[in-house]
């Protein structure tokens, strides 16, 4: 009997022993360094002298003190607590924990959003798997690691339209009958609200294919059934006006293509309608390399991963928009503004020039620019956005609120930038510490010159002959979605007699359409993997031998860096005779040499069947 | 002396002889074993995995309820519909009546419902981390176990209380009757959330709410309210049923 309730009892705490337990990521990074980051300030603390922004208000010299977590008091005068922890305000300027109003989440872009105060996102785009784990997070008090999301998850775009060209396979809308159940399926995979691209029949120019008028009401009619908010994104003055006059509640983007007129201003407030003018995505659609600017306006950029670096400095392809557009967009947001119509901040990011959190910050310089007072500019990132969506007591500090805020040095009030100038930052009343992202703590590889392969080598498959990186592999758009097709295979030079050991690389196949950026080819890995490259600053020329098929004339090198799914693209002229080409890399501009993770060498744009050989890749 | 020693009765084995022979007579009768232990597994596979709405949590969200509707099951029908049934055939009687000390009777009956619902706890557990990636820390899952077997003490008062009042031939339908719905409005089926405001704050007077929300503080998915307010409710409702008990097993004397 004794025995039989041991092996019960073993029984049990061996299935207790095997019963899972969540794997800790360990995050390669060093705790940052400020003494007040160091002393974490205790769950019980009173910050003294402060100027205080309620995401409303502004307070000048006042005490606030957080208890158990929680904004407790606000007061001109608190008395000295036991076991407080005092923080001297003095100089510095306490704000709500910030409020991005249009991101596009996924991966790590919350943590990437509260490193720098971002302490909620609103995204208006993404996978709803992504999406639904961080909503389920956000109404969590552990969750002090990472930004609050709410989502739109997938929009509504048409087939072919803006939000296709992702390569992610997403439901569009081609007639007014599957609103319905499109917006339902939205509602019931957890969209907060309901994002549409819409660009009007009216349109000068059409970037891509868009949902027809009646499908953009039928859109806004079955969101406010489903009680969502309807966004949407527009390109130009007519569409907004159109979406507006529809119902919509807000449109995003300051269009670029006019100034708002008066009777667009009017109409913005009588439907009492907002906008989110993403102004650091429209600079960097217009040419404008703001991300770049904002990159170097930072004392210290060790704030930022590595690849958020590269997504500052990307810039978009050319939309053939002027930098007189992005103009526009500024008086456009100056007008809004002056007639009280609700202006957010929202950053795009990370669309090129653009990366999440930092960006927030850079949005809030450009609305400043736009023309509102600071007071507005800071309103337009804190209290404006919790007026309009529905994200609960986030963008304001009142007493009885978990205390999600950041202190900042100096004020912001006076001069914008200090936004960027953060003390400290608390999510649900958690001293966050500041991630740091140090190159030298985890360096690249550094790559040497020399031959990287003449496929003479005799051993491994076509895909391990390389002396340099990881090694060569097939890459098509199939990736991204597309359909092209190719075919690498090693050949021997006819007429060279030492057949054996003079091998090229023999690439065929065919560019179909199916993707809005058709390639095919094969690709030379350098790095570890998408988000780690190499450092190439040491090579100057990749150099390699190639030549056409009948009727190939011309191939593409694109130049991939971390973190980055748009690469530098290079087009080189081949002949039908085997020649000899060097490619600069110091001639291509925006070319990050510090990260570059693969080369592919492809056939790029022009649909149809295509034939290259190559031979003898260098580095010089 | 040796003899002595020997007539006093052993308690212990006292205790556990009638424990034993109350578990094997529940394992060979099927009608109560089969569906206290098959309901939980089955709705939890079929609500939280299958069919779940958010893989992320809703597996980690039911595996907690459906646990706590599991051991309520076993303390409501050992005591509420095994008593009723015993006093009908009247076999509790002939144990009132036999030299057993009578918390041998209650001891028994406690430590089958523990066996059953620590049965319907490791099943539950397997299948969430089998097949629903449930990923708890250690002292999540054992805080958890803990909280379910001895989160089921409340609902034997109950289930006494139901027993010693009910008839014999109507107890099994009667507890079905309290067991199902008191755990649907109680969020144990679905999120608590999922359910209309009022039946929300209807789930305030029902103790398997309190019960999954001090379970579900453990993974920091409850809705927010103290610890205090969950043990206090769920102690009042136990005093409350074992007086009730008690009055019925006076009551039940005199006729």
């Amino acid at each position: 009997m004794k025995i039989k309730i041991l092996a019960i009892i073993i029984c049990i705490v061996l299935f207790f022993m095997f019963l899972p337990e969540p794997t800790l990521e360990k995050t390669k990074t060093k705790s940052g360094s400020t003494e007040l980051q160091k002393n974490g300030p205790s769950q019980n603390f009173i910050i003294r002298n402060v100027r205080f922004y309620d995401g409303n208000r502004l307070f000048n010299e006042v005490d606030v003190s957080i208890v158990d977590f929680k904004v407790a008091e606000i007061s001109n005068q608190l008395p000295a607590q036991k076991e407080f922890a005092e923080i001297d305000g003095a100089g510095k300027t306490l704000l709500p924990g910030l409020i991005d109003s249009h991101t596009h989440a996924f991966q790590s872009a919350l943590e990437e959003a509260i490193n720098f105060g971002v302490t909620t996102e609103l995204d208006m785009f993404t996978m709803p798997e992504f999406a639904n784990d961080q909503q389920a997070l956000r109404d969590r008090r552990s969750n002090t690691q990472s930004a609050d999301l709410f989502s739109a998850t997938i929009l509504a775009t048409a087939p072919g339209g803006h939000g296709t060209e992702y390569g992610f396979d997403i439901p569009v809308l081609s007639t007014v009958e599957q609103v319905s159940d499109f917006v339902d399926q939205r509602v019931e995979q957890g969209a907060d609200y309901i994002k549409a691209v819409y660009s009007s029949d009216k349109s000068k120019i059409k970037y891509s294919p868009s949902i027809s008028r009646e499908i953009l009401a039928a859109l806004i009619e079955s969101s406010h059934r489903r009680d969502r908010m309807l966004v949407v994104h527009v390109d130009d003055l007519v569409s907004a006006t159109e979406a507006i006059e529809l119902g919509a509640d807000g449109i995003i983007h300051s269009f670029m293509d006019k100034v708002a007129d008066q009777s667009f201003v009017e109409l913005m407030v009588s439907r009492k309608a907002f906008i989110i003018p993403t102004l650091s995505v429209q600079a960097s659609v217009a040419g404008l390399t703001n991300g770049t600017k904002l990159l170097s306006s930072l004392a210290n950029t060790d704030y930022l991963t590595r690849q958020q670096r590269s997504q500052l400095t990307a810039s978009f392809p050319n939309f053939g928009i002027p930098a007189q557009g992005f103009n526009n967009a500024l008086e456009s947001v100056s007008r809004l503004a002056k007639a009280k119509v609700v202006v957010l901040a929202g950053s795009d990011a990370p669309n090129p020039g653009t990366t999440h959190g930092l960006s927030l910050h850079g949005e809030l310089a450009l609305l400043s620019l736009a023309g509102l007072t600071n007071e507005q500019v800071i309103h337009s990132a804190t209290g404006a956005v919790s007026k309009v969506f529905p994200v609960g007591r986030r963008g304001r500090i009142e007493s009885g609120d978990l205390a999600t805020m950041v202190l900042v040095n100096g004020n912001p009030f006076q001069n914008i930038e200090a936004t960027k100038d953060i003390l400290q930052i608390w999510k649900n009343g958690v001293a966050y510490v500041r991630k740091t992202y140090d190159d030298a703590v985890n360096p690249l590889q550094k790559i040497e010159n020399g031959l990287i392969t003449d496929f003479d080598q005799q051993e491994g498959s076509v895909f391990n002959r390389v002396k340099i990186g990881k090694g060569l592999a097939e890459t098509t758009d199939q990736f991204a979605g597309g359909k092209s097709t190719v075919a690498i295979s090693l050949k021997d030079k006819i007429g060279s007699g030492q057949a054996a050991t003079n091998h090229y690389l023999h690439i065929s196949g065919e560019l179909r359409s199916g993707f809005m950026f058709p390639w095919s080819g094969v690709a030379y890995m350098l790095g570890e993997s998408m988000q780690q490259g190499v450092e190439l600053t040491d090579v100057k020329y990749l150099v390699l031998d190639a030549k056409g098929g009948s009727q190939t004339e011309q191939i593409s090198v694109l130049l991939f860096q971390a973190g980055s799914l748009s690469p530098i693209q290079v087009d080189v002229k081949i002949s039908s005779q085997w020649k000899n080409y060097r490619i600069d890399l110091d001639e291509i501009s925006n070319l990050d040499r510090k990260n570059l993770t693969n080369i592919s060498i492809v056939r790029a744009q022009q649909l149809g069947k295509f034939e290259f050989m190559i031979d003898s890749l260098k580095f010089e | 002396m040796k003899s002595l020693v020997n007539d006093k009765p052993n308690l212990f084995n006292i205790f556990y002889l009638e424990a034993k022979t109350e578990t094997l007579r529940l394992f060979r009768t099927p009608g109560f074993s089969i569906p206290t232990l098959l309901f939980p597994i089955m709705f939890y596979t079929f609500f939280g995995i299958v069919f779940s709405m958010n893989p992320a949590t809703m597996p980690t969200y039911l595996m907690i309820t459906y646990a706590v509707f599991g051991v309520i099951g076993p303390a409501l029908f050992s005591f509420g519909v095994g008593i009723a049934i015993e006093r009908g055939q009247g076999w509790f009687d002939l144990k009132e009546v036999s030299p057993m000390p009578a918390s041998a009777y209650i001891v028994s009956r406690v430590s089958l419902t523990f066996i059953f619902a620590s049965l319907i706890i490791l099943l539950l557990f397997a299948i969430g981390a089998m097949f629903g990636d449930v990923r708890l820390m250690r002292w999540q899952w054992i805080a958890l176990a803990l909280i379910f077997v001895l989160g089921s003490l409340p609902f034997c008062a109950i289930g006494m209380t139901l027993g010693l009042y009910l008839k014999s031939n109507s107890a099994p339908a009667t507890v079905n009757l309290i067991y199902l719905p008191m755990g649907f409005l109680s969020g144990l089926w679905l999120p608590i959330n999922f359910l209309p405001e009022i039946m929300q704050q209807f789930a305030n007077l029902l103790p398997p709410y309190h019960l999954a929300q001090l379970a579900l503080k453990i993974t920091d998915m409850d809705l927010g309210f103290p610890v205090a307010l969950h043990v206090s409710v769920l102690a009042a409702y136990t005093l409350l049923f074992m007086f009730l008990a008690t009055k019925a097993y006076h009551k039940k004397d005199k006729q």
